[in-house]
């Protein structure tokens, strides 16, 4: 039976070159591509696209709307046990502790080689985990560094609502448009960005944004 | 008892003053007079009720006037509270007037009375009653059967007041009965604790507080009132008053002594008797005061000097000599030769002067002896006036004639001792006096000269061109002169020098000088006679012992010369006769008057508060004001103080003005004197509330402080909301680069792989390499699109719109376009530029690869409402475009692109499709022109 491969990508050339792989590589299949989480959840909800008979899905991160982390909770949460692999171009650890946290049952790199892309995908549809070499190397320094005590990414614990409103700081909008954005009013988004100030150990947003920034937290 | 029936004493005139519709009053029918806490006079008369502060009567009856009051009494609070001749109570309280209610029905009142504290306390018939608001509360202790009269009583008692009696009630226990009485009237408590009562029948008794009668006096007559001036009664009766003594000395005063008619009596705080009659309010400001002129028998009202002798005193006028008789007060004209100067006694009794015989007669030197004796000499002067005497320590008499200086003989004439210095013209000497060194001074013209024997005359020189009036020598033995000009002098060496106090006279018109018994000098001259001590080490030169409080009232014009009896008694001649004033009137203190502010103005705005708020620092205040004195109102002098500092004199009586206070509350105390020794206490006082500037308030240094807080904050907010979007662009910029570039390289990688399987089908090869090929062309595509839009030349909408244009060509390569690109060139946001960079190049991939298009229509211009992108073509429509990729893929990429820049876009498709993205070129409406 055939790994059949659901792929959200919003990078055409990527999306393409998958597609066309998968529909040449022995033993794979592509179920759907979708250039977005929202164009993904409806495919889902669609009886024709027979989600539940898929196999994994092959997620990037920096979609448009939705982000794929969110997304990889609400695969997980309509189908607990459809296996995501988040493929994506960010290696940074805090994005790779908070997929695995939203979810994610493997962690690739774009960029990796075809033999081994498809070989970590079988994995993962075998029920096993699949890491980039790289990613893999990333996670042992975050499990070292939680074990040593020190404040790293993996342990601000900022909620969603928090890296949501983290996230529409780094994108430049303003307290207003950050609520409206999430459906909130603006003294609870102002609630969540004191929180999140107080986790990230910063006292303005500028600082906010240049932490968010360079330890890719959103 | 004592049953006394005295006489009139008197043959002077009492100093009344009458106060009648001249001054204000529209009935002169004065029906109840009180004191208000302030010292003000309250007339309740026939045609309403006044206030009257010594310069104006003003109504405030209030609608009183639609009443008779019979009987008033002003609170300590200044509410007045009246009775009327239907036993209705009033109250009036700033101008309004109130029925006063016991319950829900209008109170009767039988009388009314202050008791010492000055509240009001009501005579009802119930009892006693205290007054709440306009409510009569009965409250006190069971009084007597028929009362009808209340007054304070001694030691916290009542005098009560019935048909036959007056009771003396006490707050707790049984009335005892004091006196009997015929239809009790009046009742005061003498500071000794006796009780004066008055009856119906004008019967005055005083008894003690067992009920003893320690004096008692009758009149045929109807007693209508009574006051108490000091531990004498004064009696109100039908046609007249009674003065009677604690010891029962009567006066009774009629018409012939100016009293209109009986009415209510009040003693005011300066001691005046004020006398309410049918025809006008009458003021006798000092019984102790009375005036001979020529109605009572002198030659004429103009005094020139006084001299005191055994059982009369001499007065010598422009109109000749007169005298007044001791016994019996009677005045009289000197028949004989005709003497108008100064009249001076010897040690045997003699009086001297230089007369004439007749008015045209010459010059003649007179003696009149004790027994009525007239001898004449002829005198050495060709003058009728101007020579002076004065009594030496020998018991003789200095005479002054043209000739030079005269002293008496015991027997014969005058001789002459020394003959005037030559080359002085005293030929018209005025004064003269004896030292007590023996040295003989006279002053004439303008200059003083001192002689003793056997030595020269030495004499001074006056400043200005004045005459010398009189001379005396000081207790500290200086020579003093006075003039009409330097007002008084002091000789020193061979010079006069002005003394700086006489400067603060009424007027320089000084006009005589006399020797006080009590120490000092008597300073007379128009409007003073004051005695003064000679202090030439003080500033002032002299320090005012006494000014005559017993004349005020009376119109001081020209006192010239003074004697004083050696109980006290003074005699003053002056322009309108001879005035004596008791001693017990000199020694009467006057309390100093109350000062009431009339009117206060905040800026030209008459307020009614004397506390009053300025509007601003710059407000200005002033203030009228007036004291409640009646008996010398040009004797009143007022100071003034700020925060008490220093008192100051104020500049203008009755009115000052204050401007320039600093910020705070301040306290305005004014007082008043008539004697510039006792004060107004307390002082009146204005508070004056002034603000500080605007610039000294915290207020709006708060609203400043905040508004730059807010500005900061909102600069900040806005350094922040850039540096967000600075961030947020680099991040984003940063991250597509990174997506980009990871996302291609990642799928040529990919197609690299697909290439080398060697069971993949040709055409998938062959697809394969094509897909790397387009991927590294669309890499640097999107490479040189971010490059590009990093430019600073980049961020304007024809630079963008041409950049939309190239790519557009570039992409659609054999379809047939049409460019509406706009050339109008306004700035955009980076954030924007990219947006509408992305979402274009979206929209012509789709166009190119999708659609099939045969025409594409690209426009990128303004509108009214913004600018708009449009990228439009003939193809499949978005429903037959690869839809399980364009639904979920580029569209919601626009989507959200147009989303973040606050853009609409809209789509259309099939046939066809339409992207229109609606957007503003700036997002920061701070910014937008």
């Amino acid at each position: 039976m055939s790994v059949r491969v659901a792929v959200v990508e919003d990078s055409a050339p990527f999306r393409q070159s998958l597609e066309l792989v998968l529909r040449h590589t022995p033993g794979f299949e592509l179920a759907g591509a979708f250039g977005s989480v929202p164009a993904l959840e409806r495919a889902m909800d669609d009886p024709q696209a027979r989600a539940a008979a898929w196999s994994v899905v092959l997620m990037d991160l920096d979609l448009p709307g939705v982000h794929g982390i969110e997304g990889i909770r609400r695969v997980k949460r309509r189908l607990p046990r459809l296996p995501v692999v988040v493929c994506t171009v960010f290696e940074e650890p805090a994005t790779i502790v908070e997929a695995i946290g939203a979810g994610a049952d493997g962690y690739l790199l774009k960029g990796a080689e075809l033999a081994a892309l498809l070989e970590q995908l079988a994995t993962v549809v075998a029920g096993g985990a699949s890491l980039s070499a790289s990613v893999a190397r990333t996670l042992l320094d975050v499990v070292r560094r939680e074990a040593a005590g020190s404040a790293g990414p993996a342990r601000l614990d900022l909620t969603d609502r928090e890296r949501d409103v983290l996230r529409g700081l780094v994108q430049g909008r303003s307290y207003k448009q950050i609520a409206d954005q999430l459906g909130i009013s603006e003294n609870t988004a102002r609630t969540y960005i004191k929180s999140m100030y107080r986790k990230l150990q910063v006292q303005n947003v500028a600082e906010a944004v240049s932490r968010a920034i360079r330890e890719r937290l959103v | 008892m004592t049953l006394l029936w005295l006489a009139a004493a008197l043959a002077g005139q009492p100093l009344w003053r009458s106060i009648t519709a001249d001054d204000g009053l529209l009935s002169e029918h004065v029906d109840d007079l009180a004191l208000g806490p302030d010292g003000v006079l309250w007339i309740a008369t026939h045609a309403g009720l006044y206030r009257w502060d010594g310069r104006r009567a003003s109504r405030v009856d209030g609608g009183l006037i639609d009443h008779e009051i019979i009987r008033l009494v002003v609170d300590r609070q200044g509410v007045a509270v009246a009775r009327d001749a239907l036993g209705g109570g009033w109250r009036l309280e700033d101008g309004e007037v109130a029925r006063l209610m016991e319950g829900d029905r209008p109170a009767v009142l039988l009388d009314l009375t202050l008791d010492p504290a000055g509240e009001v306390r009501l005579l009802v018939p119930a009892g006693l009653a205290r007054l709440r608001g306009g409510q009569v509360e009965p409250r006190g202790p069971r009084l007597p059967e028929g009362a009808r009269v209340l007054r304070p009583g001694p030691d916290d008692t009542w005098v009560v007041g019935t048909r036959d009696a007056f009771w003396r009630v006490p707050e707790v226990g049984a009335a005892s009965r004091l006196v009997d009485a015929t239809i009790a009237v009046d009742a005061e408590v003498a500071p000794d604790g006796s009780v004066w009562t008055l009856d119906l029948q004008a019967r005055v008794r005083r008894v003690d507080t067992r009920g003893t009668i320690l004096v008692q006096t009758e009149v045929a007559a109807r007693g209508m009132s009574l006051a108490l001036r000091g531990d004498e009664a004064w009696v109100a009766i039908d046609g007249g008053l009674l003065r009677v003594q604690p010891d029962g000395r009567q006066e009774h005063w009629s018409a012939a002594q100016g009293v209109n008619t009986g009415g209510p009596l009040l003693i005011d705080r300066e001691g005046s008797v004020w006398l309410g009659t049918f025809r006008g309010l009458q003021q006798l400001p000092e019984p102790g005061a009375q005036l001979w002129s020529r109605l009572d028998g002198l030659p004429l009202d103009t005094a020139r000097d006084v001299e005191l002798a055994p059982g009369r005193v001499w007065v010598s006028t422009w109109g000749g000599l007169g005298w007044v008789d001791l016994r019996s007060g009677s005045g009289h004209s000197f028949a004989g030769p005709v003497i108008k100067n100064q009249v001076c006694l010897d040690g045997a009794g003699v009086a001297w002067t230089i007369g004439t015989d007749g008015h045209d007669g010459p010059p003649q030197i007179v003696a009149l002896d004790p027994d009525g004796a007239t001898r004449t000499w002829p005198a050495p002067t060709r003058s009728h006036f101007g020579d002076g005497c004065v009594r030496s320590a020998d018991g003789r008499v200095w005479l002054t004639a043209e000739a030079g200086l005269l002293r008496t003989e015991a027997a014969g004439p005058p001789a002459l001792v020394t003959a005037w210095p030559e080359g002085r013209p005293l030929q018209a000497v005025r004064r003269v006096i004896e030292a007590r060194d023996g040295a003989v001074w006279v002053g004439g013209g303008g200059q003083v000269c001192g002689w003793r024997a056997p030595g020269p005359w030495r004499c001074a020189d006056l400043p200005g061109r004045a005459w010398v009036v009189d001379l005396v020598e000081t207790e500290a033995g200086h020579i003093w002169a006075c003039d009409i000009d330097n007002g008084v002098t002091r000789l020193d060496g061979d010079r006069l020098v002005p003394i700086p106090g006489a400067a603060a006279l009424p007027s320089r018109h000084v006009l005589g000088l006399e020797p006080a018994a009590a120490g000092g000098t008597w300073v007379l001259g128009h409007g003073v006679v004051a005695r003064v001590t000679d202090r030439p080490e003080l500033a002032d030169g002299w320090v005012v012992e006494e000014e005559l409080q017993a004349w005020l009232g009376h119109l001081v014009s020209g006192a010239v010369d003074l004697a004083e009896a050696p109980d006290g008694q003074l005699w003053i001649a002056h322009n309108g006769g001879l005035t004596s004033v008791s001693a017990e009137s000199r020694s009467r203190p006057a309390d100093a008057p109350g000062v009431l502010v009339e009117e206060l103005r905040l800026d030209g705005t008459v307020v009614r508060e004397r506390e009053v708020h300025l509007p601003s620092p710059g407000s200005h205040v002033s203030l009228r004001y007036v004291a409640a004195s009646w008996r010398a109102p040009s004797l009143l002098r007022y100071r003034v103080r700020v925060d008490g500092g220093a008192w100051e004199a104020t500049a203008e009586p009755g009115w000052m003005e204050l401007r320039g206070l600093a910020p705070g509350v301040h306290a305005v105390e004014l007082a008043a004197s008539t004697d510039g020794q006792r004060w107004t206490e307390p002082p009146t006082r204005v508070t004056l509330h002034v603000p500080r500037p605007w610039y000294g308030r915290p207020e709006p240094w708060v609203g400043l402080g905040a508004l730059l807080l807010v500005g900061l904050l909102v600069a900040e907010r806005l350094r922040s909301t850039l540096e967000l979007r600075v961030a947020g662009l680099r991040t984003r910029i940063a991250l597509d680069l990174h997506d980009h570039m990871g996302s291609g390289l990642g799928a040529i990688s990919l197609l690299a792989g697909v290439v080398g399987q060697q069971a993949l089908p040709e055409a998938a090869r062959a697809e394969a390499a094509r897909r790397i090929g387009d991927t590294a062309s669309e890499l640097g595509a999107a490479l040189r699109g971010i490059v590009w839009s990093l430019r600073p030349d980049s961020l304007y909408t024809d630079e963008l719109g041409r950049w939309i244009a190239e790519r557009g060509r570039a992409l659609l390569g054999g379809v047939e376009l049409t460019l509406e690109v706009s050339e109008v060139r306004e700035p955009m946001d980076l954030d924007v530029l990219r947006a509408v960079q992305l979402i274009a190049l979206e929209a012509l991939h789709n166009a190119a690869r999708h659609a099939a298009a045969r025409r594409v229509r690209l426009g990128f211009g303004p509108t009214s409402a913004g600018w708009t992108l449009l990228v439009q073509d003939d193809g499949r429509g978005l429903g037959a475009a690869e839809p399980r990729l364009e639904g979920g893929n580029g569209l919601e990429g626009m989507r959200q692109r147009a989303a973040e820049i606050g853009g609409e876009l809209l789509l259309e498709g099939s046939p066809g499709t339409r992207v229109e993205l609606r957007f503003q070129p700036r997002r920061s409406r701070w910014r937008r022109a």
